[in-house]
């Protein structure tokens, strides 16, 4: 029997979790024809000015310097490799962020809990693509890229290595800050527990947390000293969470949160070396305090930190449900039914769930996204239009920041209020704008014309119109003497 | 899971079959992910879902005190942390509450973590009294 598990069971669940976690993360490319979420066009249009910036090196510091996560950006910048356009290097991104972090979260689990937990973690990490985790509604590609270098940096930090530990930890915070500032605190909160049982460590633990304890120190006091204009930030929080903490605990990600604890328990009991476990211990417990920050009336980037509570329960849940599943039943005939019995059940309802989303966003009438109307007139913008001209049209619309990115123009966003938008570089003789040409663009299915505009069909002449854009000239000669 | 890190991870670990405790607690514990998936009143499963959480905590208290105890401090700290913590500034602003937060709570999980660690250490490392029988010294049977 033993053979049989080794030799066929094991394989096949591997394999199988491997599968679905393939299918339901390709599922949002091969469901969708554009993506959804409001950061993904920044995301585009950062990496095209990174990838301009490589024309001269002096100018990639720079933009490196002023993202928040320079490492995302980078490897995102990478796929304009691929013989797509950028939408698409998007989705299929975010989809292979979401395999990547599977992939590593198994080999985390392989070393903590064998390879059933692997598979387990597969599986569970499968069923939150969409709805659990809001990633790809909010278009968070580098949220998820960090996800890869925290799994990773578990994962080196239990096998003991000291380098390639510290390399992962210094990645996490560079691929996204939130979830480094929330390893950085856990390590903090977990090194007097570990320097309290300095006695029990052996020499090669002793190393690791003499390089990784001070490391995260020193990054933690840079990322609060640097980030302090982000960090006061106060344009996240709004008292009360767009999609509250409680919500993830009724969803059908319950059952995984209910079994998180035991996990938990579990790995406090094992024979794991003392490092992992506490660390693990206090990040399970951060997250869920910092997940539910909205309990106490905070709500500060409660939409970032309940993917990491979700990640953290994930793994700890894919710890706990193979033991119950062996002390119930006890013969791995009936283990390997009921277990697929789960996976079925799951991987169904996430299915269904996620289509329903997909559905939601490519239908034209919800305008949830970029609406085909407004992407055709992006199109003839780019194709039509004076590469150095500027565009300029109001902030009322998110849909507006893929002009940069699927164009060539120079765009210009004013506040909706704004009455400059007709003369938003307040152009005289001796601007240097003057003798550009610009453009002004109305995306009339949240805005309305200006009635100055329409009124003055000669100042502003219509160059293109279609359901849901209109797009007017302004001669340079209605700003002279 | 492998209870032993020396182990490679595909081995099946040899072990005694699991206790009665041990087993009602799974049984309990896979009855609230059934009942989660299904339209039953979510008090009775918390209900389960508590009981199956207390039985694993009795066995592990038997079996490893300090991981249940590490494992209490770091469950509980959470939930009582919806709350405001002790020395809370209340008049911060809120980005700087949650930090504050954070902090406090971190400040009493370390100190009690760290308490339990020790003295798991210390009870670890105390030199065991001599065996007043040593094999080689054993008394006789009465016989």
């Amino acid at each position: 029997m033993r053979i049989t598990k080794r030799y066929f069971i094991i394989p096949t669940a591997l394999l199988g979790s491997f599968l679905l976690l393939l299918v339901l993360a390709a599922q949002y490319p091969m469901s969708t024809t554009f993506p959804i979420g409001g950061d993904a066009a920044f995301y585009v249009n950062r990496a095209q000015v990174l990838l301009r910036s490589l024309r001269d090196p002096s100018d990639l510091a720079p933009t490196l310097r002023s993202s928040w996560y320079p490492l995302s950006l980078l490897i995102f910048s990478t796929t304009a490799m691929l013989p797509l356009d950028w939408p698409a290097r998007f989705t299929w991104s975010m989809a292979a962020a979401q395999v990547a972090v599977g992939i590593m979260l198994a080999l985390l689990l392989r070393r903590l809990g064998g390879w059933s937990a692997a598979a387990t973690v597969l599986v569970v990490w499968a069923i939150t693509t969409t709805g659990i985790n809001s990633h790809v509604e909010d278009g968070t590609l580098a949220h998820l890229i960090s996800f890869i270098f925290l799994a990773l940096f578990f994962e080196r930090f239990t096998a003991g290595a000291t380098w390639s530990a510290l390399a992962a930890l210094i990645a996490t915070p560079l691929a996204h800050p939130i979830t480094g500032l929330a390893l950085l605190v856990g390590l903090t909160i977990t090194a007097p527990a570990l320097f309290s049982a300095w006695s029990t460590l052996s020499g090669r633990q002793k190393k690791q947390l003499l390089v990784i304890c001070p490391a995260s120190l020193l990054l933690l006091a840079l990322i609060l000293f640097a980030g302090k204009p982000i960090l006061s930030n106060s344009q996240n929080i709004s008292g009360v969470a767009n999609n509250p903490f409680i919500n993830t605990l009724v969803s059908r990600f319950a059952p995984v949160v209910a079994l998180a604890p035991f996990g938990l328990l579990l790995l406090l009991k094992s024979r794991q070396p003392a490092p992992i476990k506490y660390l693990l211990a206090s990040m399970f417990s951060l997250s869920a305090l910092m997940a539910g920050n909205d309990l106490l009336g905070i709500a500060v980037w409660t939409d970032r930190l309940s993917p990491l509570f979700i990640f953290m329960s994930a793994l700890l849940a894919a710890l706990a449900l193979p033991t119950v599943i062996q002390s119930v039943f006890s013969t791995y005939l009936l283990r390997a039914a009921f277990f697929l019995l789960l996976v079925v059940y799951f991987s169904l309802s996430a299915w269904f769930d996620n289509q329903h989303v997909f559905r939601f966003y490519e239908d034209p009438s919800n305008y949830a996204r970029l609406h085909p109307a407004e992407l055709s007139a992006l199109y003839w913008i780019r194709d039509h239009l004076p590469p150095n001209s500027f565009i300029v049209t109001s902030d009322a619309n998110r849909h507006t920041e893929w002009l940069p990115a699927l164009t060539p123009l120079q765009w210009l966003p004013v506040s909706a209020s704004d009455d400059s938008i007709t003369n938003p570089t307040s152009d005289n003789l001796d601007s240097l704008t003057y003798h550009k040409l610009k453009y002004l663009a109305f995306f009339t299915l949240r805005e309305k014309i200006r009635g100055r505009v329409l009124d003055a069909p000669h100042d502003f002449p219509l160059v293109f119109s279609n359901q849901a854009v209109s797009i007017y000239n302004i001669p340079s000669q209605i700003y002279g003497p | 899971m492998a209870p032993d890190s020396t182990a490679r991870p595909d081995e099946p670990t040899a072990g005694p079959a699991p206790p009665v405790v041990w087993r009602l607690a799974s049984y309990l514990q896979l009855l609230t992910i059934g009942g989660l998936l299904l339209p039953i009143p979510k008090t009775y499963l918390a209900l389960t879902l508590f009981l199956s959480l207390l039985l694993f905590f009795f066995h592990a208290v038997r079996s490893r005190p300090a991981a249940a105890l590490i494992f209490l401090v770091y469950l509980l700290i959470p939930l009582f942390a919806f709350q405001a913590p002790p020395f809370m500034p209340i008049s911060l602003p809120p980005l700087f509450k949650l930090a504050a937060a954070i902090a406090i709570w971190g400040i009493i999980m370390t100190v009690l973590v760290s308490l339990i660690t020790l003295t798991a250490t210390y009870i670890q490392s105390r030199p065991r009294p001599a065996d007043p029988f040593p094999p080689d010294h054993a008394p006789s049977s009465p016989d």
